[in-house]
């Protein structure tokens, strides 16, 4: 990863908060700390499986700028890497939603339901936000390299 | 060139008739939900370079099928795919805040028009964008380098 797509990244990033405000949205709409630990939970379950040098690694590779001491059985692993925290915070975001409507559903003041609601939908969010700033651009970096290094056509 | 061009025109008078003339086309103007897609496209630069991005566009509207170029095929291919796959994403989280902005002021129903806009808006243009531009593009890209295959096997 070179400057220029570092700057371009946090450009990226200010467009989205700009553009946030724009609606009215506010940090606080957005904060919710049962559903940060929630994400954060499903992202461990990821060490389950994986070393931590082995997530370390795949980070490394993905931001590498150099294509030439990179092994076709390290980029291979690391995109599957990826692919997997991807879908552990995916299912702990929708565990998250399906708890979350229970829970809303048995509260007997309706007044609330809508609340409710809304906070479980920000679990949703940081896992797309993690998804879209973090999973995405790392596997498009991982397939680049294997597009140019390895020749591989599809996925 | 013409048949593209006329396919293009009939499928916007389709797209106007199916929306009920151009008068309501302002309703569908938004611009917080064109900043969200907007950061689909700027992401795109942090994960390929310029060249990269500019020789996809070029290589997906040249008539001209060029035997070397495979590789640069498949890689423009891929960089059209992964601007879809972000504007996609990017919508998705604006619908997602949007449904955090709606359930979280249930009560104040002036901020409801523009978090329904927002929800709405911006996964239309997503997919507008990907199915009317980014798709035939990839397409076009995947049929360059489908044929230049059976060309190489022919010989």
């Amino acid at each position: 990863m070179n400057t220029f797509s570092k700057i371009i990244y946090l450009f990226s990033i200010a467009i989205f908060i700009y553009a946030s405000s724009l609606c009215g949205v506010t940090f606080s709409y957005l904060y919710d700390v049962p559903s940060l630990f929630f994400i954060i939970g499903g992202l461990i379950f990821t060490f389950v499986n994986y070393n931590f040098s082995d997530v370390k690694n795949t980070f490394k590779i993905a931001l590498s700028s150099n294509l030439t001491n990179i092994e076709k059985n390290e980029l291979i692993l690391s995109k599957e890497i990826i692919n997997k925290m991807w879908s552990y915070v995916l299912f702990s975001s929708i565990t998250l939603v399906l708890a979350g409507i229970i829970f809303s559903l048995a509260e007997s003041d309706t007044s609330k339901i809508g609340v409710f609601l809304a906070l479980i939908f920000i679990g949703v969010f940081y896992a797309l936000f993690l998804k879209l700033f973090l999973f995405m651009p790392l596997e498009t970096s991982l397939k680049r390299k294997m597009i140019l290094k390895l020749g591989i056509s599809k996925f | 060139m013409i048949k593209v061009i006329l396919a293009y025109l009939l499928a916007f008078v389709f797209l106007f008739f199916a929306m009920g003339g151009i008068d309501d086309l302002f309703t569908l103007v938004d611009i917080p939900s064109l900043l969200f897609v907007l950061i689909g496209f700027v992401l795109l630069f942090a994960n390929f370079t310029v060249s990269e991005i500019l020789n996809a566009f070029k290589d997906s509207f040249s008539k001209n099928i060029n035997s070397e170029f495979k590789e640069r095929y498949i890689l423009g291919s891929f960089v059209i795919k992964t601007a879809g796959n972000y504007i996609l994403y990017v919508a998705i989280i604006a619908t997602i805040i949007g449904l955090v902005m709606i359930l979280g002021n249930l009560a104040a129903m002036d901020k409801l028009a523009p978090s329904i806009a927002l929800s709405m808006i911006a996964p239309f243009y997503a997919v507008l964008i990907k199915f009317v531009v980014l798709l035939p593009m990839s397409n076009s890209l995947d049929k360059k380098v489908i044929l230049l295959e059976e060309s190489q096997k022919g010989e």
